[in-house]
Parts: structure tokens; C-alpha cells; sequence
């Protein structure tokens, strides 16, 4: 078993790389061929699945509760950011062909995480009896599909930026590939409110799993003092006043996406928090798991 | 059986003559039947678009069938031989089919990537199918054609990227707004460019017209061509706050919008994105305009640059044109040479020869004590049997191959006998052009 998901795991990155290079590619390219759009979407796909297959293995071979490990988590993480985007293309695609740009950037994100998830691979330390719960793996899977999100919002933000420039400098600069390839203003705009409104929504159930076994804990009100606990309270902050002002306010364009980069900045220190052992080492934090990698 | 392709197009002859040689819908089932009337044409497509008249056809004698055409258009058109002559092309064989992808393609078109060809195409295709001027050759040979164009389309940027300046503007402002749909755009003047483009957005979705102009009667006058409402010149500032999208064109000698204008706009639409076009010159929006929050303004020379560089891009998307044109090509003739008869004959021959070699071998085996003149004797008998056996088939083929429908002997000729094609090549896209064209 041990083999199998080494094996099905290497596939999968194989195929997140084809499908990121297709994807850079068909973006890079003057002529579209079928076959090359149809390469992209589909090793993207095959990859998904074989990251899920990768997922189930485990938890057949160690059983569920010892799954919450950090390359289980980082393969559930490179999953869901592939998943997110194939539910996107499949959604809009037919309809806005130019949202293909987003794999250019959210393929290669997820390579990145597969890379990490493999150096973890062999950080098998056991799960502590904190973590045997399933409030805890509710938590885990809502914090990644919330984190997913998030990642794809960030691409969106991006692709934003570029195709902003290339409009407001046009007289500078002559308009690039870049300004034919990229989505409109309106769509990049739209999608990343969407990415965020949805990852927002499971950043609150992150937390709010997070207090509920949080509670459970002797220790609990050591809890709610911590550093790390405090900064996923302030990317909540952060997303929910971008929802706040894109809708009252009215701040569409590039205001808000800035608010939606600050957002994916603060969530990132987030992640670090007792993720990094380098920041740990400065700040501390109860929320440590998994050889501190979780 | 040959292919040729006769036909004057803008890059021949003037439009003197091409507004001559017209069939104009109504006379084309007609002018179609008297074509396939002629003894040497078998099957006929006859295009005719502004620009270009040619006219297909599959004929069993080459010089024949292109004196049949000359003299179908000269009755056609009550014109003498020499009048017409110098302008017509003719091209056969592989190379009509090269003609013929192209042009579906766009590529011979006067502006290159033009959209509307390919329909034109395939309405005159759908004529000649309509009136039974088209067989085997012509029902394939078509349907290619319209698959090469589509693909070329879909896989080369050729059509994409505006190339006039009131459809750059549209393009421009589909990089912003993401849809068209349901926009208000504000038009300041009332000239006939404002008109153009204004027309260009309306078929893009725009639904809401607000204009102004100095003169008040012609602002209403327009207003009323696009269904919109007409604003005095002096207040137009209050509601272009109520505009996504705003042309100005108006002769004015400065700016008739500022930048004090617009911010205050931008306050009441609580900075909703907003795009200007200004294609006046002097410029009627002051270019500070452009720095302001999700504003996006631009002028003529904005606009002129977006023209240039995607006609590069369509000179660039039309070079993987040609080989994609060529690919397609290849494809068609090589399913094309399956109807000529001496490799059909060639194939059944060397089947036969390969059955009789492989049952020689297999008896002679049997038979170990044969001597060497014996062994001769066989091999003399069997190779007589085939080659009795195969002599009728094979002259009876060769004599209606030359008939008027020859091809189609060839083809049950290949069927019977079960010869498989010299090249492996897919059947698909006639196929699915089949099905296609029954949707439609």
C-alpha cells in the first residue's frame, strides 16, 4: 500500500506538471489547437482524481483519524485548489473561454503544494489524542476548501492587476498577448468576489469548529489568546470588510482587489503561525501539530 | 474525373465585370441545372458573393469541362469569350482544393479573417444540395471545406481582434465590461462615426442610448434611430453619470469633459467603472481624465494602435492558417485518390498475388518430393487462374471508370473487393459535417 500511494502520488504531480506547462502554453500560443486545450483540461482532471485516490489510500492504509498528518494535508490542499478550479472552468468556460487563463496560475500553485506535501512524506510522527477527533477534521477540511479559495481569488486578483495595467498604460505601452489572453476587468473582478465570499464562508466555519473543540480542551482559555488564533480572526476581519465595502460601498476594481491581496498576505502569516518553524520560533503557538508542519 | 475551379475575384478583375457575373439566389438552382446539363460536368458548386463569382465543378475531360464553364457563363450572361477571359482564374486538381480551403478559410478574402464567408460557402453549398448538382466529389469535398474554415477559426486568433476603428472601440470596451449586455452608453455629437460605432455596440448588447449634441434637433433625431432619449447639451454631465460607456465626437475646438466632470460623475455612480472613447479631434475628453479611479479612456490614436497591431496579429494567425489549409488539404486528397481506378486495380492485384503466394507456400509444403519443373507448373497454373480470374472485373472497371459517374464503379469496386485505402486516414470529418449541416 505503502508503494501504491507513492506511485499514485507521482502520477499526479506528472500530471499537474503536463497540465501546468499545457495550460502556460495554450496561453503563450497563437494558435488554440483542440487537442492541446483538451491536454490541459484533462491532466488537470486526472491529477484531481489521482490526488483523491492518493487521500483514500491513506486513509484505508492508516486508518481515518491518522490522516489529519501534514502531507495528507498538503495532498488534500493541491486537490482542492485543482478541484476549485475545474469546478470554475467547467461552470464559465463554455461561456468566457478567457477564464483558461486562471490554470496558467492555479496549476503550478498546486504543483508547489504537491512539492511541499512530498517533503513531509516521510514526518510520520503520531497523531496526538488532540487531534483524534473528528471536530478536528471537519476543522482541517474546512480550513483547506477556505484556504483553496483563497488561492484562487489571489490568481484572480492578478490576472486583474496585469490586464488593469495593460488598459491604463496603453498609451505608454502597446497592448501585449497578455491583453488579448487575459479575462475582462468585470469577470476577473466578479470571479474574485466569488472566491472570496466562498472562502469566507468556510473561514467561519473554521473557526467556529475551531472554538467548539477548542472548548472541549482543559486548557481552553489559553486558547483564544493565541497568536495564531488571533491572525485567522484577522483574515476573517480583513475578508469580511472587503465583502463589506464591495457591497455597501460600492468599491469594484481595483480597491478591492488590493483588499482581496492584503487579505491572502494575512492568511498566509496565518498558515505560517505554528506551520514555520522559523516563526514559531519568534511567535509561539499553541495551534502546532504534525512535526510542525501540519 | 477532375476538379477544377473557375472564377473572378477582387484581386482579378474590376467591378465592372464582377458586377456582371452575379447569380443571384433566385437564378442559382436554375443556373445550376444548366450546368450539370453539359456532358462533361458531373457535379457543380457555384459561389457568388460580392466580391467573388467561382464556380465549381467535377468534369471528366480537363479541357472540356473548362470550356463548358467559359461558355456556361458567356450564355449565362450574354458576354463574348474574349470579354471575360483575362479575368478568369481557373486552378484543377489538388490545387482547387487548396483555392477552396482558403477562401472558406478567409485567407483570399479582401480583408483577411472576415467572418462572413464561410456561411456564404455553405449557403451556395446548400443550393447545389438542394438542387442535386452535387455528388460523392462535392458532398465531401464541401463539407471539408467548411470544417477547414471553422477550424481555422476556432484555432487561429485570424477573426478575433478588431481591425477597423469603431469596432476596436467595441473590442476595448469588452477588455472592461465583461458583457455588453444590458449597457447605457452616452453618445456626445451626432456625426456619422458616433453613428457607426454606436451601431457596432447596439449589435453587441448595448440596449440604453443617451445623446446629446449642440444642436438639439439632431440629437433627437439619433436618439430615435437607436430607440434612446435625447438630453439637452448643457446638462448631458447629470446623466452621464447614468452611462457605462461614453462617445464623444463632437467639433468642438477643447474639451467638453474635464476632469472636474468627471470625478463628480464618478462620486454619483460610486465609482462604478466607466469608458470613454473620444475619436474627436481636438480631443473633446481632457486625457487627465484617464488617470482618474476605474476610468478608462481613449482616443483615436489609442484606438489606431489596437488596429495595427492586431492586423499584424491577423498576418501572423493566418501564416498557421495556410498549414492548417495544407494539413486539410493532404487529408482530402488522399481519401480522393482512393476514386482513381489504376491503384484500386493496382491493390486488388497485389492482393491477389499475396492470397496466391501464401497458399502456394502453404501446399507446396504439403507436397515435399515435387521436382523443380513441377513445382513451375503449379506456380504457372495458379498465377493463370488469378489473372483469369481477375481479367473481367478489372476491364469491366477500367471501361465505366470513364463513364460520367465513374468514380462511384471505383468506389463499390474498392467495397467488393474489400481493398483497404493506401493511407490510413480518418473518416471523421465528413461525418460530422454530415450531421452538421442537418442541424442547420
Amino acid at each position: 500500500m505503502e508503494k501504491l500511494t507513492v506511485v499514485v502520488f507521482w502520477l499526479a504531480l506528472v500530471c499537474s506538471v503536463a497540465s501546468s506547462l499545457a495550460y502556460i502554453g495554450n496561453f503563450a500560443s497563437r494558435a488554440e489547437r483542440r487537442v492541446h486545450v483538451y491536454t490541459a483540461l484533462g491532466t488537470a482532471l486526472a491529477s484531481f482524481l489521482l490526488l483523491l485516490a492518493v487521500i483514500f489510500i491513506r486513509a484505508g492504509m492508516l486508518g481515518i483519524s491518522q490522516t489529519a498528518g501534514p502531507f495528507t494535508v498538503r495532498v488534500i490542499f493541491a486537490a482542492f485548489i485543482i478541484g476549485v478550479f475545474l469546478l470554475i472552468e467547467t461552470l464559465y468556460a463554455g461561456k468566457n473561454p478567457k477564464i483558461k487563463a486562471l490554470g496558467m496560475f492555479v496549476m503550478p500553485i498546486s504543483v508547489v503544494l504537491q512539492y511541499m506535501a512530498w517533503h513531509s512524506y516521510k514526518l510520520t510522527e503520531p497523531l496526538t489524542e488532540q487531534l483524534r477527533n473528528y471536530w478536528v477534521g471537519i476543522h482541517v477540511t474546512f480550513a483547506v476548501l477556505g484556504y483553496s479559495a483563497m488561492t484562487v481569488a489571489l490568481a484572480m486578483a492578478i490576472i486583474y492587476l496585469l490586464q488593469e495595467r495593460q488598459l491604463k498604460n496603453m498609451r505608454k505601452k502597446k497592448p501585449g498577448k497578455i491583453f488579448r489572453k487575459l479575462p475582462s476587468l468585470e469577470m476577473s473582478d466578479e470571479f474574485c468576489h466569488k472566491a472570496i465570499a466562498f472562502s469566507f464562508t468556510f473561514l467561519t466555519l473554521v473557526i467556529a469548529t475551531g472554538i467548539i473543540r477548542a472548548e472541549m480542551l482543559p486548557e481552553w482559555s489559553q486558547w483564544y489568546m493565541d497568536p495564531k488564533i488571533l491572525m485567522a480572526i484577522a483574515t476573517w476581519v480583513v475578508y469580511g470588510a472587503y465583502l463589506f465595502v464591495r457591497s455597501t460601498l460600492g468599491w469594484q476594481g481595483k480597491r478591492s482587489i488590493m483588499f482581496a491581496i492584503l487579505g491572502f498576505i494575512v492568511a498566509v502569516f496565518t498558515y505560517l503561525i505554528g506551520n514555520s518553524s522559523i516563526i514559531t520560533e519568534i511567535i509561539p503557538s499553541m495551534h502546532r501539530y504534525g512535526g510542525g508542519l501540519g | 474525373m477532375h476538379v477544377i475551379v473557375a472564377g473572378l475575384s477582387h484581386k482579378t478583375a474590376p467591378v465592372e465585370i464582377r458586377e456582371k457575373v452575379t447569380y443571384p439566389e433566385q437564378v442559382l438552382s436554375e443556373s445550376l441545372h444548366a450546368l450539370i446539363g453539359y456532358p462533361s460536368i458531373n457535379e457543380a458548386v457555384i459561389v457568388s458573393t460580392c466580391n467573388r463569382m467561382e464556380i465549381y465543378v467535377v468534369a471528366n475531360d480537363l479541357d472540356k469541362g473548362k470550356d463548358n464553364i467559359i461558355q456556361f457563363i458567356c450564355d449565362c450572361h450574354d458576354l463574348k469569350r474574349d470579354q471575360i477571359s483575362d479575368y478568369l482564374y481557373f486552378h484543377e486538381g489538388k490545387r482547387t482544393m487548396h483555392h477552396l480551403f482558403r477562401v472558406a478559410s478567409s485567407l483570399d478574402s479582401m480583408v483577411i479573417g472576415e467572418a462572413q464567408i464561410l456561411g456564404q460557402i455553405k449557403t451556395s453549398y446548400g443550393a447545389a444540395f438542394e438542387a442535386d448538382a452535387t455528388s460523392t466529389i462535392f458532398n465531401r469535398l464541401f463539407r471539408h471545406a467548411l470544417l477547414t474554415g471553422k477550424r481555422v477559426r476556432t484555432e487561429t486568433e485570424i477573426g478575433e481582434n478588431a481591425v477597423s476603428i469603431s469596432y476596436a472601440a467595441v473590442e476595448l470596451a469588452k477588455h472592461v465590461f465583461d458583457s455588453l449586455a444590458g449597457r447605457t452608453v452616452m453618445l456626445i455629437g451626432a456625426g456619422e462615426m458616433i453613428e457607426l460605432t454606436a451601431t457596432h455596440l447596439m449589435s453587441n448588447g448595448v440596449n440604453k442610448v443617451i445623446v446629446t449634441n449642440r444642436t438639439f434637433e439632431r440629437a433627437e433625431a439619433l436618439a430615435q434611430r437607436f430607440n434612446g432619449t435625447a438630453v439637452p447639451f448643457d446638462e448631458f454631465i447629470d446623466h452621464m453619470a447614468y452611462a457605462d460607456i461614453v462617445i464623444s465626437s463632437t467639433g468642438a475646438p477643447h474639451a467638453v469633459v474635464s476632469k472636474g466632470h468627471v470625478t463628480q460623475v464618478m462620486h454619483k455612480r460610486k465609482n462604478k467603472p466607466i469608458f470613454f472613447i473620444d475619436i474627436a479631434v481636438p480631443r473633446d475628453i481632457d486625457p487627465e481624465v484617464a488617470n482618474i479611479y476605474n476610468v478608462f479612456a481613449y482616443d483615436i490614436d489609442d484606438l489606431d494602435s489596437v488596429v495595427q497591431t492586431n492586423l499584424e496579429e491577423r498576418k501572423k494567425a493566418a501564416e498557421i492558417a495556410e498549414a492548417i489549409v495544407d494539413n486539410e488539404v493532404g487529408h482530402f486528397s488522399a481519401w480522393l485518390s482512393t476514386l482513381e481506378v489504376a491503384p484500386a486495380i493496382a491493390s486488388l492485384r497485389h492482393h491477389a498475388e499475396l492470397i496466391r503466394k501464401q497458399e502456394l507456400e502453404k501446399h507446396l509444403r504439403k507436397l515435399p518430393n515435387l521436382t523443380e519443373s513441377e513445382i513451375n507448373t503449379l506456380n504457372a497454373m495458379t498465377c493463370a487462374i488469378v489473372n483469369k480470374i481477375l481479367h473481367k472485373p478489372i476491364v469491366k472497371t477500367k471501361e465505366y471508370s470513364n463513364r460520367k459517374d465513374g468514380y462511384q464503379y471505383v468506389d463499390s469496386f474498392r467495397l467488393l473487393f474489400d481493398l483497404e485505402e493506401e493511407e490510413e486516414q480518418d473518416d471523421s470529418p465528413g461525418f460530422l459535417a454530415k450531421a452538421e449541416l442537418k442541424q442547420s
